[in-house]
């Protein structure tokens, strides 16, 4: 089964900014609350509210994360990070992709301080808590939800057991606990498996142990570890579906790890590449599949998206640009510039004729986007001319050179 | 065999279960958190001690290099100073307890160490103390193979306390030894370790059992 499936973009709901200003004082006295916990004092209101219009990724919404010139030299001297600057907003779903190796992993675990970066700040909330004390960041670190690779759960503990832990060590009453389990329980599909314990249950099943467990004490934020690198297709598309639900319907924040860009495609609104330690490019994850502009990214892209011209296609190009005057044009279309006859236009107005070579038409996060490789042919004049027109029409326009 | 034999086997019996029940309860009781601490104290541990870890590694290795027999009566000191008398079933326990701290020490540190990292984090995730990641994860995760040392110390115990007798102990060992083979009863000889094979065979499947019950894995 194909996992590039995408998911409605909260971020494409209009008004969707003036939602995320309206509700972040709110959002802001629930982690109070969820801080008052571990007193003893559990909120007993605490259920989870289905907020269909939640929070989307917008330029408005606050930071929940900023990071300044993060650095990460390990004590052999491995230098994994670079001078990372980023901000992470509250409601998106903010993805980071890159080879083994490039400093992912790490990054995210800057984020909960499980790794502390030697150079360089993180700010949680506006707080940077490389200045917390250990109190202090056990604090903060029960805010920050995070499921892993290998999903990390209690073989000593059953479903529920493992879902009720996080609660146990925040100290919350017993029939809190109990309510919650069954909330989460139901939230993640497993009410069924209850009783079971995890070397009983699939990894997709284990998974969704790990993200109900993550989601126990209300965290404004859920940090994914290559959560789905070690599910098949099938399931990895369950989960990712899942996390997707729960970004519009709690409004959580997430932040995710893959070096699948089907991962990025398919529930991404923000991508940060990384290449050996370096932020290589940021941005929305519709600009960077139309317009990627690091090499490391076009590489990345190629397992979605065949950016390369194949050779068969690449010797008919050749053949068509021997046999007279003419040029290669890889053309990107975005949103409404995918139903524009820009093409049909532009041979028409300059009396060119335009062979297809290769292209594709997709969508992310309900943006369609595309790319046609075509040779046009005609005189220099009416090259140059279409050329502008065509870039004119919100299209990008690359020469090819064969 | 002779009525009156039989009631010393039976009493010699009794001794041994007794200086192995008690000195596995204590060696227990202090091996399991020395375990725990070698490993938590040791490089990237939960509370990373070096020095502290280093002198508890070499008192480990230290006793438990000491020859069983030389243990007891080099302790003999101290056995007076603790139980009263350097004789008798009981003095037997506290060379029997402290031989058999450092063993448990160890085998609970092995356990422990098995416990996936990966665990340790998600607990640290969760901003869980050092004390709660003991509480829920270490042990609880490492209980089927620290029931399983436990197990393989009982049986070293069970052969250790044969050496009671030097100190005037008792058990089935002594009785073993004194009728056995100083008064030439092969009879004897033969129940005794029968009898000794039959104990270890119950510790160990029971020991077996019962870390299949709790495993999950």
């Amino acid at each position: 089964m194909d996992i590039t499936q995408t998911y409605p973009n909260p971020a494409g709901h209009p008004g969707s900014g003036i939602l995320a200003r309206l509700l972040a004082p709110f959002w802001k006295e629930q982690a109070t609350a969820t801080i008052a916990n571990s007193s003893g004092n559990f909120r007993r209101e605490a259920h989870i509210e289905e907020r269909h219009d939640a929070v989307g990724s917008t330029a408005e919404a606050p930071a929940l994360f900023s990071l300044h010139g993060i650095g990460k030299t390990f004590n052999g001297g491995v230098r994994a990070l670079h001078g990372i600057d980023l901000d992470i907003r509250e409601g998106e779903i903010f993805g980071i992709i890159g080879r083994s190796g490039a400093g992912k992993s790490t990054l995210i675990r800057t984020l909960n301080q499980l790794e502390r970066p030697t150079e360089g700040r993180v700010h949680f909330e506006g707080r940077d808590l490389l200045a917390l004390d250990a109190a202090g960041l056990r604090q903060v670190r029960r805010r920050i939800g995070m499921i892993f690779q290998h999903f990390n759960l209690l073989s000593s503990r059953t479903v529920a057991g493992n879902i009720a832990l996080p609660l146990e060590l925040a100290g919350a009453p017993g029939e809190d606990i109990k309510r919650r389990v069954d909330e989460l329980l139901d939230l993640v599909g497993l009410t069924e498996q209850r009783d079971r314990h995890p070397n009983q249950i699939s990894g997709g099943q284990k998974q969704r142990v790990g993200i109900a467990r993550a989601l126990a004490t209300e965290p404004r934020v859920l940090l994914c570890d290559e959560a789905t690198s070690a599910l098949d297709p099938e399931t990895t598309q369950s989960i990712l579906g899942l996390l997707a639900d729960i970004n519009q319907r709690l409004g959580l924040t997430i932040v995710l790890i893959t070096h699948q860009m089907q991962v990025i495609k398919a529930v991404a609104h923000r991508v940060a590449v990384l290449e050996n330690g370096h932020l290589a490019e940021l941005g929305a994850v519709a600009d960077i599949f139309t317009a990627p502009k690091q090499p490391i990214t076009r590489t990345l892209l190629q397992e979605v998206i065949g950016n390369e011209i194949p050779p068969g296609v690449r010797d008919r190009a050749a053949r068509l640009l021997a046999s007279g005057e003419g040029r290669i044009w890889r053309l990107g279309f975005r949103g409404e510039s995918v139903d524009r006859p820009a093409l049909t236009e532009a041979a028409e107005r300059f009396g060119l004729k335009i062979n297809l070579l290769h292209g594709y038409i997709d969508e992310i996060q309900g943006t369609p986007f595309g790319s046609l490789v075509v040779a046009a042919s005609g005189t220099a004049e009416a090259i140059e001319a279409a050329e502008t027109f065509i870039r004119s029409q919100e299209i990008s326009l690359e020469e090819i050179r064969l | 065999m002779s009525p009156e034999l039989l009631r010393l086997f039976q009493t010699s019996l009794l001794e041994t279960l007794w200086m192995v029940g008690v000195s596995g309860a204590i060696g227990t009781v202090v091996g399991l958190p020395l375990g725990v601490l070698l490993v938590i104290t040791d490089h990237n541990g939960l509370l990373q001690n070096r020095p502290l870890n280093r002198v508890l590694g070499i008192v480990a290795n230290a006793v438990r290099s000491t020859p069983f027999i030389i243990l007891l009566v080099a302790v003999i000191p101290l056995t007076r100073l603790i139980v009263g008398t350097s004789i008798g079933t009981s003095a037997a326990i506290v060379p029997l307890a402290i031989a058999a701290i450092p063993f448990i020490a160890r085998l609970v540190e092995t356990a422990l160490r098995e416990v996936d990292r990966g665990l340790i984090e998600a607990l640290q995730a969760m901003g869980a103390t050092p004390w709660q990641i003991i509480r829920t994860v270490l042990i609880p995760e490492a209980l089927p193979g620290i029931v399983a040392g436990l197990t393989i110390t009982l049986v070293s115990l069970i052969g250790h306390s044969a050496m009671a007798g030097a100190v005037g102990g008792g058990g089935l060992g002594d009785l073993g030894i004194r009728y056995g083979y100083q008064r030439f009863l092969p009879e004897v000889m033969t129940l005794v370790v029968l009898v000794l094979i039959v104990l270890v065979q119950i510790v160990q499947s029971a020991g077996d059992r019962l870390a299949r019950r709790i495993s999950h894995r």
